[in-house]
């Protein structure tokens, strides 16, 4: 058995251990059952949700709200790169804002952005840009001056033009840096995003999933709400180690 | 034979103190001048002044009877590090990217010429030092100059390998009639590949 095979091996064995565990714990009935059900309930309701609920619904639009900001996150990123290194006041600012935002949790701005903005998709919108563009703003700023510092006297040698510097070196050369900036990014996103729709709620037509879990709560459907945090583990780790996860590309090194 | 760069009384200042002063050297057609000296004695910086990539305070270069002041003149270079290369492309975009507009033809004759025609499709990482090199020198042909820099280009490869590229270097030299300032630590190099040797002390 190779290296990648005995790890989901022993994670898989883990997985079984810990839903048995469950189990037996949840059968033995030392916990309410209102507060720690069966996970065969929870599975049972998990089906019912999806099925009959629109839980995938949910899920697909949590991670789209998620997949905008990035996108978003993105295309400020690169104006700020670009920016930053034509201007170096710029670059010292940018430096500055991002050492100060970058610790601020999304949830700690979001009165002053509720204030400013109103309870709106465009306040949560605001406050998912600024979960997922520090991280990405960093990652992929890295990504620049080492390609910067690699490529310098080649670029200035050969005159290369500013278009063919920024498509054939940059966009090109950061595939690496770009899914490492998209991974961290979107952890950081996914958190801020179910937290933030458990306090906003229903903004516009639809739901998604933080708000479903913390209705789950106010109608005691405890299945409910352990199926959530089920779906919101689960998507979290199918994109980051699945769908953002580094890839050994072999032809950026 | 024709001066193609006359270099004059160049000096360069580093937090007002002279690393370089009054260095004069003229390039003719056809011709290879090798600048040689011990490691860190500015050789290196020499050449990126000549090719641009460093700018000087005092003297001035001239190429092709136009005077450049204060910077020196664009033209192709060959490095020392072979991570110059994209590794995202193959042998043959590598070299296509620096000349847009040279035809099919002559990138097809141009790797034909560097013996890469079987590896043209492959990856900088697929290929030995050797190749790379090679990969370096077709790229800075493509330009289509009369003058090429060479800041070492052969220093990180082994000796076997080293007099390989000097034959062949000799060989393109003459085939594409170029003139060529080529640095290098090594006396042996120096006195195969160049007409002409200059010392820095």
């Amino acid at each position: 058995m190779d290296n990648n095979a005995k790890k989901y091996f022993y994670r898989l064995i883990f997985v079984v251990l810990a839903l048995v565990s469950w189990e037996v714990l949840a059968r033995s009935s030392i916990f309410d059952q209102n507060l720690f059900p069966a996970m065969t309930s929870v599975m049972k309701r998990l089906i019912e949700l999806i099925t009959k609920e629109g839980l995938l619904t949910k899920t697909a639009y949590s991670i789209s709200l998620v997949l905008l900001s990035m996108i978003a996150s993105l295309i400020f990123s690169t104006v700020l790169i670009i920016l930053g290194r034509k201007f170096e006041w710029i670059g010292t600012n940018i430096e500055l804002m991002n050492s100060v935002a970058s610790p601020l949790p999304g949830i700690a701005i979001l009165p002053l952005v509720i204030l400013w903005l109103g309870v709106r998709q465009e306040a949560m919108f605001f406050i998912m840009i600024h979960a997922t563009l520090w991280p990405m703003w960093r990652q992929l700023s890295l990504g620049v001056d080492r390609l910067h510092t690699r490529f310098n006297r080649f670029e200035k040698a050969f005159g290369l033009s500013p278009w063919r510097r920024f498509y054939h070196i940059y966009c090109l050369g950061i595939t690496e840096d770009l899914i490492a900036a998209m991974s961290v990014s979107w952890s950081r996103g996914w958190r801020a995003l179910i937290s933030i729709e458990m306090i906003f709620g229903i903004v516009g037509t639809q739901t998604g999933l933080g708000w479903m879990i913390y209705e789950r709560r106010m109608y005691m459907d405890t299945e409910g709400l352990y199926a959530g945090l089920i779906m919101i583990a689960f998507s979290g780790v199918l994109f980051e180690s699945l769908i953002f996860k580094k890839r050994n590309l072999r032809r950026t090194t | 034979m024709k001066p193609l760069i006359t270099v004059t009384g160049l000096g360069k200042k580093f937090d007002d103190l002279f690393i370089i002063k009054n260095f004069n050297l003229v390039l003719h057609e056809n011709e290879i001048v090798v600048i040689m000296g011990r490691s860190g004695i500015g050789k290196s910086t020499l050449l990126n002044i000549i090719g641009k990539l460093e700018t000087y305070d005092e003297g001035d270069i001239t190429y092709d009877e136009r005077v450049f002041k204060g910077t020196g003149v664009p033209l192709p270079f060959v490095f020392q590090e072979m991570d110059t290369l994209l590794p995202w492309k193959t042998v043959r975009q590598n070299i296509s990217l620096v000349n847009p507009k040279a035809s099919d033809v002559f990138i097809k004759e141009l790797i034909k010429n560097v013996g890469l025609t079987d590896h043209q499709s492959k990856y900088p990482h697929e290929l030995s030092g050797g190749m790379k090199q090679r990969v370096g020198i077709a790229r800075a042909l493509i330009c289509a100059s009369k003058v090429l820099l060479m800041d070492e280009p052969f220093g990180s490869l082994d000796k076997e390998m080293r007099l390989k590229l000097q034959d062949f270097l000799l060989k393109i030299q003459k085939e594409y009639e170029l003139s060529i300032i080529f640095v290098t630590h090594d006396e042996e190099e120096a006195k195969r590949v160049g007409n002409r040797i200059l010392t820095i002390e």
